[in-house]
């Protein structure tokens, strides 16, 4: 399945971007990152990363998510990840990156923590 | 089990090469006699080494190939992956688990090799260069 983003900006002030399909090595995994830091560079930087419809992802992704949350952090907002289930969730434990983003069970969730933040 | 025939390609050293590779150690897996869970793992877990092979062995170098080798016998399927670049330690590949590793970016590819499969083997003398040799048990049956 291809990667596929769909980004939705909250009134709240908070970004979801969906993630769907395969997040691995390519254009549209370095075109996400761009697009993501563009907008910390706005900052718009409580970004809730909705990975409820993802299948797979490889170090690759591993690597844009942990570089994307070093990007967000710096700029005062703070980046969590929502709806990690299955074989991803298997996949970001064996990495050790479950251990440093914040994860969530549900995108709203994740909201609730970033509103509260603000 | 009897054992499948042997497969075995020759890969160019760019990254769309990866995605039909690993669409042919699925199905070689399957045909093994793994679960679809391990089919997915399996083939991620060689994703993970021909990108290696290709970007860090080979560099993205055209003139350069990876070979890619996939048997088995009645234990054990092994995948066998070769490059034209001067190879890596595992032991020089940090752990990401520890505190000063977690931020870094990169790196965690052999690290999920390393955690899917059984045995995990780089020579890198071998006559055509760097070999990894992955090992998976098969299934009880």
């Amino acid at each position: 399945m291809p990667f596929e983003v769909e980004r939705t900006a909250l009134d709240c002030g908070v970004v979801v971007f969906a993630l769907s399909g395969s997040m691995t090595m390519g254009n549209q995994l370095q075109q996400f990152e761009w697009n993501l830091q563009e907008l910390t560079k706005k900052n718009q930087n409580r970004i809730v990363l909705d990975m409820s419809k993802m299948s797979y992802l490889d170090s690759s992704a591993i690597g844009v998510l942990i570089g994307c949350h070093g990007s967000v952090r710096a700029s005062g907002g703070q980046l969590r990840l929502a709806g990690v289930t299955g074989r991803v969730s298997t996949v970001l434990k064996m990495t050790g990156v479950d251990k440093l983003l914040s994860v969530d069970p549900t995108r709203e969730d994740s909201v609730s923590a970033l509103s509260a933040s603000a | 089990m009897n054992s499948l025939p042997a497969f075995s390609c020759t890969l160019d050293s760019m990254v769309e090469s990866v995605d039909g590779a690993e669409e042919s150690v699925r199905r070689f897996a399957q045909d093994a006699g793994f679960e679809e869970s391990d089919q997915y793992f399996i083939g991620l877990a060689v994703r993970e080494i021909l990108v290696n092979a290709i970007k860090h062995g080979n560099r993205f170098d055209q003139s350069k190939k990876v070979g890619l080798r996939l048997s088995t016998n009645s234990d054990d399927l092994t995948i066998e992956v070769t490059d034209q670049g001067e190879g890596f330690r595992i032991e020089s590949v940090p752990d990401p688990h520890l505190p000063e590793n977690l931020e870094r970016q990169s790196g965690r590819g052999i690290t999920m090799a390393l955690a899917i499969m059984d045995e995990f083997s780089v020579d890198r003398n071998s006559p055509s260069g760097t070999h990894v040799r992955m090992v998976k048990r098969l299934p009880a049956r």
